[in-house]
């Protein structure tokens, strides 16, 4: 599929322009006004050259020309606030109509930006290009460590090769209207859309999961949290609770994955792992149709070595971007594919991490009675501060 | 030929507590169906309805998941130790 018959440079401008929904009261559509969208890039700063396009140093990268034309789209549906988080060079140009969420930091406007706030993060992959939207409606709870699932999904334009400048702008105009479509009650978001072209250029196949497909039913959590424990005595072991939250803060957007081991001794020792869920969904993206926005798979040949040395796993730790310490359904289904956990004795800690600094961190442990996770005593928003207090540091 | 399977804790209740189960087979999914034959119930444990290893279990050949690989086709020899591991995932 194309559209480099057209100018690009006119579909980009025509996506900016302001553009009245089909069926929806206009005060339904200028609600949009206050919602917020930040977009981020895949593999800025650690695969940047994956982004730029072959033979071209300088060229606008697809992926930005992607996030340009989400952004147009966006600002001519109404949307009031809009930011992009980019360590790109070439900065995409701001759209007229809305609030330019972005500092000059490309990053200190989106950490404050408040909610209802969705996250888009664009990436180039090995087929084309993905899109992660998490929306958040409401950090209402988040202190007490209340906050619920976030609406996911995963959108994958899989045309068999990393997306070229003429598809960007499809891609981005199809991911605006996905998301506009869904802000405004229109249809909700999938879990994940998977939409694949095949090589004679004909219409392409369409996977599409429900929002609430492929997921067993979780107990919530029991109302009878647990007494603090390891969440405590790792806050007071700074050399491991610090590197925890700097592995998780290295890797915003991208959720951190990592392990804690209690060795003979009584010491803890963290131990990071790479976040290998990117590497599944690039070989499978229908049925591993999470990337690493918003999922997590721990290296777990790394974990079998380092256990083989005789320490116990006292933790498992990964981090939610733009979303709460909680523990998901995703992370329960994972965690106890059958109702049983895998590692019964292993605690699970799950730090938020939002605009790229680490705001709460929650204990979970499996609740044998009432047959859940439930979360530790101490759970919650991390004081202000506190490192530099734990362990003479300095942030 | 003999391929060494490594059997991970949560399902050695079906191996009468062996962590190593050893099999005849050329290729990944001839080596499993080996295992189910002498512990009828792994081969669902691992397998699901579908024929593609479940959600949350890893199948190695050596170092590397066989999704990487061949997947069931995977080709092994005695060189070859298959590890069942249980995925650590999870997400928003």
């Amino acid at each position: 599929m194309s559209v480099s018959a057209h100018d690009p440079a006119q579909l980009l401008e025509r996506l900016g322009r302001q553009l009245l929904v089909p069926g929806v009261e206009l005060a339904r559509q200028a609600a949009l006004a206050a919602r917020a969208v930040v977009v981020t890039l895949g593999g800025v700063g650690r695969s940047a050259g994956a982004l730029e396009p072959d033979g071209q140093p300088g060229a606008t990268p697809p992926i930005a020309t992607a996030a340009e034309a989400l952004l147009r789209a966006l600002a001519g549906a109404g949307y009031g606030r809009l930011g992009l988080a980019s360590a790109l060079s070439q900065p995409v140009e701001p759209p007229d109509g809305a609030a330019w969420l972005t500092g000059s930091d490309g990053l200190s406007q989106v950490r404050t930006a408040p909610p209802p706030l969705a996250h888009v993060h664009l990436a180039v992959r090995p087929y084309g290009a993905s899109a992660d939207v998490l929306i958040t409606e409401s950090t209402d709870g988040w202190e007490e460590g209340e906050a619920h699932d976030a609406t996911v999904a995963t959108l994958v334009f899989d045309v068999g090769a990393p997306l070229s400048g003429a598809d960007a702008i499809a891609f981005g105009a199809l991911v605006a209207r996905l998301l506009t479509e869904h802000d405004l009650g229109l249809s909700p978001l999938p879990a994940s859309l998977h939409l694949r072209w095949p090589e004679d250029g004909g219409a392409p196949e369409v996977h599409r999961r429900a929002p609430t497909e492929g997921g067993a039913e979780v107990a919530p959590l029991a109302s009878a949290t647990l007494p603090p424990g390891l969440l405590k005595e790792l806050q007071a072991t700074p050399e491991v609770f610090g590197a925890i939250l700097d592995h998780v803060e290295r890797d915003w957007p991208d959720e951190a994955c990592g392990f804690v081991l209690r060795h003979g001794d009584g010491r803890l020792e963290a131990v990071a792992s790479r976040n290998l869920q990117d590497r599944y969904h690039g070989v499978d993206p229908v049925s591993s149709w999470r990337t690493s926005r918003t999922a997590f798979q721990l290296d777990a040949r790394l974990l079998q070595r380092r256990l083989d040395d005789g320490a116990d796993l006292a933790v498992i730790y990964h981090s939610h971007c733009e979303a709460g310490a909680y523990f998901s359904a995703e992370d329960a289904r994972a965690a106890a594919p059958d109702g049983e956990p895998t590692h019964p004795a292993t605690r699970h800690l799950v730090v938020s991490v939002l605009g790229g600094v680490a705001k709460a961190t929650a204990m979970f442990a499996f609740d044998t009675e009432a047959r859940c996770f439930a979360a530790e005593h101490g759970s919650g928003t991390l004081p202000a501060g506190w490192r530099r207090g734990a362990a003479g540091a300095t942030r | 030929m003999a391929i060494r399977i490594k059997i991970p804790t949560p399902l050695r209740k079906m191996t009468a507590g062996k962590d190593v189960v050893e099999v005849e087979g050329s290729n990944v999914g001839d080596a499993l169906r080996a295992l189910e034959a002498q512990h009828p119930g792994m081969w669902t444990k691992i397998v699901d309805d579908s024929g593609k290893v479940r959600r949350f279990i890893n199948v190695y050949a050596g170092d590397e998941d066989i999704r990487f690989l061949e997947g069931l086709e995977t080709a092994v020899d005695a060189r070859t130790e298959i590890s069942i591991i249980p995925a650590i995932a999870g997400g928003v």
